[in-house]
């Protein structure tokens, strides 16, 4: 019966849903953790007719959508020049690694400092969440690039904006779409977590509330809906990459 | 540029060699320096108020204040020890997965797609199951660190046991070697550099979880700390804080980079 790749996977999925729902009838193993998937589902239909719902859905949508918007423009720039300017790449690698490498949600104290306690943090988070993927990304693509092309572009008197347009930029389509999947991964993760430690919207503070009043069939479909939100970005550029010509 | 030595025309100066070699380095290094000058200038000429930046000379006072009182270094041994317990407990779990899902091709081949799914999720947000299952305990960091940080191995362990060149394996036969010392003696060690970073990257994405999932339950050591400094409103101790992290995690990349680089050289 298991003898494709396709249905050990199914099988395997199916299982843990199996085991999470019986736990979770029979109450054996924290039955705190493993509500029933009805109850989350119902617990879905009811936050997805709560207008209040919605209001936080566009804070979060908001804040990561903007923040990676900054982080697409201004990292796709830095990581460009620093491949071009290959001195200050290598100058600069082990600091922007240094910090790629940190978890960015300690950068929140210092954001705070001089942002607020508003939106404009939660927008700031989500660009140094994002910047560094796109960023290293942007890099990576740039020192792969043939030389011979540049040359040969140069040899025509190119001008500077037009060796970007025309040489850069079609050469990093396919590293900047994975910096950007996984930059707008981070950039969720950010403005998420930014919202569940200080947030007074968006669901990540959703989500706290309702782990403070403990109703956990909540708090799952505020995180379901969440990981749907991250899937369905991830598919929206999965699907663009596909279209980008090799 | 024609800077040359006094001794013998024509021979470059111990500076221009000095700068040949580590040029790029020199020129971070100065950047670095020029950037922190221009932040502390800023905040001297009061183009920016200390209330909201700390100069780089405030960093400094703090991190040596913090580290007088022992908090830094009690908030240290509190986040290395909890790292070190997840990353043990990934390196087991990452590795005995890895190496059984590169024992069965099938299921390896049926679960490489889904690991890969769940590394790209954003695992973090997980956070509130965790805390609902184990409470605002040290178990729940371990937890999700452990998680974090054994996707990563567990791939990467697969991926380097598969990698090994069939040819080892047949010399290793026709020297009639038994599975068991093929295994010992070419196979871990042809796997070794793909093994380690992938131990490489479970252990950074193991500090990131720890140190993530302590500043948000406010529990542990460093992220424990940076959250009280912050509700405190001690902004420069913050910010000192902050910038102990970044090299923490810098120094964490350089050593396990030279580690990685050491056992390639030493194959």
């Amino acid at each position: 019966m298991l003898t494709t790749p396709i249905r050990i996977r199914a099988f395997s999925l199916f299982a843990i849903w199996l085991i999470w729902e019986v736990n979770a009838q029979i109450a054996w193993l924290v039955p705190e953790v493993f509500t029933p998937t009805s109850q989350i589902f119902a617990g879905l239909a009811e936050i997805s007719v709560s207008p209040v719902f919605y209001e936080h859905l566009f804070f979060t949508i908001f804040a990561t959508g903007f923040g990676f918007l900054i982080a697409v423009i201004s990292g796709t720039i830095i990581g460009i020049a620093l491949g071009a300017f290959r001195i200050f790449g290598r100058a600069m690698n082990p600091y922007i690694a240094a910090f790629a490498s940190s978890p960015k949600i300690i950068f929140l104290p210092v954001v705070m400092s001089f942002a607020g306690w508003g939106t404009e943090t939660k927008v700031t988070m989500a660009v140094i969440g994002a910047i560094f993927p796109i960023l290293l990304s942007a890099y990576a693509g740039m020192l792969t690039i043939n030389p011979v092309h540049i040359r040969v572009a140069r040899s025509f008197n190119i001008k500077w904006y037009d060796l970007v347009r025309k040489v850069y930029l079609p050469s990093l389509r396919h590293p900047l779409l994975v910096g950007f999947r996984l930059g707008f991964g981070a950039a969720l993760v950010s403005v998420v977590l930014t919202e569940a430690k200080f947030g007074e919207s968006g669901l990540g503070f959703l989500a706290m509330q309702y782990y403070g009043l403990y109703a956990i069939g909540k708090m799952f479909s505020v995180l379901v809906i969440l990981f749907a939100l991250a899937m369905i970005a991830n598919f929206l550029l999965d699907r663009f990459a596909t279209r980008v010509p090799h | 540029m024609s800077i040359k030595s006094t001794g013998s025309p024509g021979t470059p100066s111990r500076f221009l060699k000095y700068w040949h070699r580590h040029n790029s380095t020199l020129l971070g290094l100065g950047i670095f320096a020029f950037l922190l000058a221009i932040w502390e200038a800023s905040i001297s000429l009061g183009w920016v108020s200390k209330f909201v930046l700390t100069p780089p000379s405030g960093i400094i006072q703090a991190l040596i204040k913090l580290s007088k009182n022992g908090e830094l270094m009690d908030a240290l041994a509190t986040t290395l020890t909890i790292l070190g317990a997840a990353l043990g407990l990934a390196l087991v779990i990452g590795i005995s997965i890895g190496f059984l899902l590169y024992k069965n091709e099938l299921w390896g081949k049926a679960f490489e797609p889904l690991l890969g799914a769940i590394f790209a999720s954003p695992l973090p947000l997980m956070f509130p199951i965790f805390l609902v299952l184990f409470g605002r305990t040290f178990y729940a960091i371990i937890c999700l660190a452990t998680i974090y940080g054994s996707i990563p191995i567990i791939m990467n362990t697969r991926e380097a046991l598969l990698s090994v060149r069939r040819t080892l394996i047949w010399v290793g036969r026709s020297f009639r070697l038994t599975e068991v010392q093929i295994f010992w003696k070419i196979i871990v060690p042809a796997a070794a550099p793909l093994m380690f970073s992938g131990i490489r990257m479970g252990l950074i994405y193991a500090l990131l979880g720890v140190v993530a999932f302590e500043f948000l339950t406010d529990l542990g050591g460093l992220g424990r700390l940076l959250s009280e400094l912050n509700y405190k409103f001690k902004i420069p101790e913050s910010f000192a804080l902050t910038a102990s992290t970044v090299m923490l995690s810098g120094f964490v990349l350089f050593l396990t980079g030279w580690i990685e680089r050491r056992i390639s050289n030493n194959r």
